[in-house]
């Protein structure tokens, strides 16, 4: 990255927290830093329930309305090789964090809001407004 | 009202799961093959039978039973496969879950929903289980086989999918007739798979399985939206909703056809059931299924 981009990407983040609302930042070569959600998680294990209907009800309803990628992440699940997968690092950290299960509101790379065990549909998409 | 002919139904002849190879699918003998993902019943899954009809409402009301995660049908007519197409619902139900997608009227006879491509939905191949655990191609294959495949090295994608993956390996569907969704075609050997294949079809793996332990255990997996695997009058089938009034189980039988079993021979067609609990998943999008 060329030091001007440097330098005007750390000014966008560092004024982000002061700008009101929904806020969308380009940074050169570096994605996009987002405020508004774009991907939610309920993350579960089983042995503290199955996922509440409610809450697949909501989920499909972002799925569908809202265009944000929503899903459920079982603790213990990996990817092909056995690993975390990378999509559910952040997510399941966070979710841990606060206690399963709990619902991981992400903007981009970034944590958005953690919701603890949610149970209706209104209460999971809510979480994203 | 539900055509008698639907309920309870088997084949003359078995089609893929004769009584020899089922009396080895013993609870104990499938725990076994199934190995670290191998799971009891967990106490939290538990429904009370008195909220049953309740707990069945909540899922009419919100389309969340195992039946609105089948996007689509599969026709085995006239192989054997009959257990690997029912693992390959199961799989399907589990992963769909895992994405959050529901299929509002659930499979649909040539109907092809726009949100299996949208919310990139895999079809798995059961030719790609059912060719290692019988190479001989007729004759069945009993469960504890199949999983234990299944669990060990995966599912190999359908050549039909609803969108482009870039899959680098994918298999017919079946060596029965198959349909839009789902490739027919001639029975492939293991000898014949594309080289490299497992490299695909570890990324498709049922990692979490449970075996209930009763009847009643089967019905709350049932009520939980999980789809609950079954074989009974040699013919496996998966379980996919309650339907409380007729009280009948509903299932997207191979045949592109939705069936029912009815609450006498679910009661002793439980035995040997599984539900898959959790899948593999893609590591950094669910847009690049296999990597």
């Amino acid at each position: 990255m060329k030091p001007w981009a440097f330098i005007l990407a750390g000014m966008a983040l560092a004024l982000a927290p002061l700008l009101p609302g929904e806020v969308t930042i380009p940074l050169p070569g570096w994605g996009v830093v987002t405020d508004a959600a774009t991907s939610v998680t309920y993350v579960m294990e089983k042995d503290d329930g199955a996922v509440p209907s409610g809450v697949m009800a909501g989920l499909n309803r972002l799925n569908r309305e809202k265009g944000i990628v929503a899903t459920v992440f079982e603790e213990d699940s990996t990817d092909g090789d056995g690993d975390v997968p990378d999509q559910y690092r952040e997510p399941l950290r966070a979710a841990r964090e606060a206690g399963l299960p709990a619902f991981v509101v992400m903007g981009g790379n970034k944590v958005l809001r953690v919701v603890k065990a949610p149970t209706t549909a209104d209460a999971i998409v809510e979480a994203v407004e | 009202m539900i055509d008698r002919n639907l309920i309870d139904w088997s084949p003359k002849e078995s089609d893929g799961y004769p009584d020899e190879l089922a009396k080895e699918d013993t609870r104990d003998a499938l725990m076994d093959v199934c190995g670290s993902a191998a799971r009891e019943f967990p106490a939290s899954f538990w429904i009370e039978p008195k909220h049953w009809v309740e707990k069945a409402k909540e899922n009419d009301a919100n389309k969340t039973w195992a039946m609105n995660r089948v996007s689509t049908y599969s026709n085995q007519n006239p192989s054997h496969l009959c257990t690997c197409h029912s693992l390959a619902t199961n799989f399907q139900v589990a992963r769909n879950i895992a994405r959050g997608v529901i299929f509002p009227d659930g499979p649909k006879k040539n109907f092809r929903y726009e949100e299996s491509a949208k919310f990139c939905e895999v079809w798995v191949s059961p030719l790609s289980v059912y060719a290692e655990a019988n190479p001989q191609e007729w004759g069945g294959a009993n469960v504890r086989q199949v999983l234990e495949i299944a669990v060990r090295r995966g599912m190999l994608p359908d050549l039909t999918q609803p969108r482009e993956y870039g899959f680098r390996h994918q298999l017919t569907g079946t060596s029965g007739k198959g349909n839009m969704n789902q490739s027919g075609g001639k029975w492939v050997p293991l000898s014949k798979f594309p080289e490299g294949w497992k490299e695909t079809a570890k990324h498709f793996r049922p990692l979490e399985v449970v075996f209930p332990e009763s009847f009643e255990q089967a019905m709350c997996l049932v009520l939980n939206g999980y789809a609950v695997s079954v074989g009974r009058n040699q013919h496996a089938v998966p379980w996919c909703q309650w339907l409380w009034k007729e009280e009948l189980f509903a299932l997207p039988d191979s045949y592109d056809v939705t069936r029912y079993d009815s609450m006498r021979l679910a009661k002793t067609a439980w035995r040997g059931s599984f539900s898959i609990i959790s899948t593999t998943v893609p590591d950094s999008s669910w847009e690049k299924p296999a990597g």
